[in-house]
């Protein structure tokens, strides 16, 4: 009887749980370029995991704390940020669900949407850095990885870029790059950055100008930690700071905006005072929904080419990584 | 058969390259290195390669136990493995080769915990198996607060005791709770676990304290250790080490497209 009961249970509960989100962690596509970032520059590769526990501790804040005591607490955040865990950030990843497990719960989709590009990310960095990698067949692998990352569907973004309107004009837009202004601007360094660390290495043309070249970027990247009047005033688009990049490869660069606009969408939707908990997970799938969509509310490539200017400067971006 | 432990040994150090691991120090497997696991599986198309030892001073001596495993997620959320225990010291043979499959349910919910089921099959083959193959099947559930995250295990294995190996059966019902803390910056965990078991009908239950931990020692290679000691036992009370290493991969070839 205990066995049927048991074996009962077990058989059962794919049924009892059809609303739940599922795990749906995947590998990424394999090669040795794999971890050559971090074994090349270490100084640099680090920075992102420091980056990481930044999105994350911010959601969590957002989320779980009205807006004065999240901005208290995002105060403290930012001290740490700045002036301990960038400073010597983590070794390795870091596991953000231990930092935002509210968020995490609450739309574990998302979560699983940056992760996946930020594996991106990452991997594009480790081709760049790869140097048995001839150019051509680095830009083929990075092609490559980029049909490897649209294949996960249920969660890459759109390789075509969004318009900019779903980040800055709907109901619940802006409100928290206009409550936290200085912890958005940190947010805003980092995706520079982000985006930024491509250029070097297109732009040098040997492996210790590329060195050299990733140094300078860091460095122009610490400048800006250091003083938070240096922060982009408006988000940083790949276009604008990484213009060899995007021309190489505007998939990839397309994907990366998308990303960086959800990353302000959903703060936006944390920040909301409007909003039940509920309401804010069916806005941010349903925002998620849209920017994985590449045939809605899309820009002309024309257009995404010119969005240095459209914003008022590349300047105001953090300005353009290698000039 | 030291050749299969070697070699899939050397399978893993050859597909070293691709990883997504950086945090599977956080990713628990059963006995690496308390037994409890959590609900999570490894990566769709990822490969974990694992080596564990267990020492064992009972009231009559010592055992050691020397486990290799393989395990591999196949499906999203679902993962496979097979694993061979080898018994080093008196009668000391392969104990059975063993396999499983995990599925995970769900993620973490605001009202619910990541809830796995896993179902192991201990072969006969080897000079500390059992005589027939044996059954058993398990229950997971974890549920997260921060940093620090708990672990229900609930199992229960079938077929007769003689028919089961002669170390790493899986008893007649087992449960465990274990709690882990997780270091970020350090990219380690620690663990503290209790369980009991009871191996056959109408016997004592058996209980046991574990603590351990897991450290991430590169983005794809993690360590773990852990002490046990367990009381109620038929051969007398227990104290259990248990060592190890896990290795996380990938093979091109595998991918649509194949290698790059």
């Amino acid at each position: 009887m205990k066995r049927t009961l048991m074996l009962a249970a077990m058989l059962l509960a794919p049924a009892l749980l059809p609303a739940q989100d599922r795990y749906d962690e995947s590998m990424y596509y394999p090669g040795s370029f794999n971890w050559q970032f971090l074994k090349q520059y270490p100084d640099a590769a680090r920075l992102f995991n420091g980056f990481d526990y930044g999105h994350a501790i911010l959601y969590e804040r957002l989320l779980t704390l009205p807006r004065d005591r999240a901005t208290t607490a995002l105060a403290g955040d930012f001290e740490f940020l700045t002036r301990d865990l960038l400073v010597k950030p983590p070794k390795f990843s870091i596991a953000e669900e231990a930092v935002m497990p509210e968020y995490a719960r609450l739309a574990w989709p998302a979560k699983q949407a940056f992760d996946w590009a930020h594996l991106l990310h990452r991997q594009v960095y480790d081709l760049y850095a790869d140097e048995r990698l001839t150019p051509a067949a680095r830009d083929a692998l990075i092609e490559r990885v980029t049909d490897a990352y649209l294949a996960n569907s249920h969660y890459a973004f759109a390789a075509v870029p969004k318009a900019m309107s779903l980040m800055d004009d709907q109901p619940f837009s802006q409100r928290f790059r206009r409550e936290q202004v200085r912890f958005n601007g940190l947010i805003w360094s980092y995706h520079w950055l982000q985006v930024g660390l491509y250029e070097p290495f297109l732009a040098g043309k040997t492996p210790a100008a590329r060195r050299e070249g990733v140094a300078q970027v860091v460095a122009h990247f610490r400048t800006m930690l250091a003083d938070s009047t240096r922060y982009p005033s408006v988000m940083p688009m790949t276009a604008a700071v990484a213009p060899r990049f995007s021309a190489a490869h505007p998939r990839t660069a397309a994907i990366f905006d998308n990303l960086h606009m959800m990353h302000d969408i959903i703060s936006d939707i944390l920040a909301s005072p409007t909003m039940s908990r509920d309401q804010k997970r069916s806005e941010i799938l349903s925002q998620l929904a849209e920017m994985r969509n590449p045939s809605r509310n899309v820009m002309e490539w024309g257009h995404w080419h010119m969005m240095g200017e459209m914003m008022g400067g590349v300047g105001k971006m953090g300005g353009v990584a290698v000039p | 058969m030291f050749r299969i432990i070697f070699g899939l040994l050397a399978l893993g150090a050859t597909c070293a390259g691709p990883l997504v691991a950086q945090t599977d120090y956080r990713n628990l497997d059963d006995g690496r290195p308390v037994a409890s696991e959590d609900a999570w599986p490894i990566e769709y198309r990822a490969f974990e390669l694992l080596a564990a030892s267990t020492f064992m001073r009972t009231a009559g001596g010592t055992e050691s136990v020397v486990t290799p495993e393989l395990g591999y997620g196949l499906f999203r959320n679902a993962m496979i493995g097979v694993k061979l225990p080898v018994r080093m010291n008196d009668g000391s043979g392969l104990a059975g080769p063993r396999a499983y499959a995990f599925y995970n349910f769900n993620a973490e919910s605001p009202t619910l915990p990541g809830i796995a089921v896993r179902a192991d099959v201990a072969m006969p083959g080897g000079r500390a198996a059992g005589e027939r193959a044996t059954v058993a099947v398990k229950a997971i559930a974890t549920r997260s607060w921060g940093r620090f995250r708990t672990h229900l295990n609930l199992s229960h294995g079938f077929g007769s005791a003689a028919d089961r190996p002669a170390v790493e059966a899986a008893p007649r019902w087992g449960a465990s709770l274990a709690g882990d803390l997780i270091s970020i910056r350090h990219s380690t965990l620690l663990l503290l676990e209790v369980r009991t078991a009871q191996h056959v009908a109408g016997s004592t239950l058996e209980w046991t304290t574990a603590a351990g931990v897991r450290h991430q020692l590169t983005p794809t290679l993690v360590l773990d250790g852990g002490v046990a000691t367990t009381v109620g036992r038929a051969g007398g009370n227990t104290t259990s080490l248990t060592f190890g290493l896990s290795h996380t991969f990938a093979i091109a070839a595998l991918w649509s497209g194949g290698a790059p």
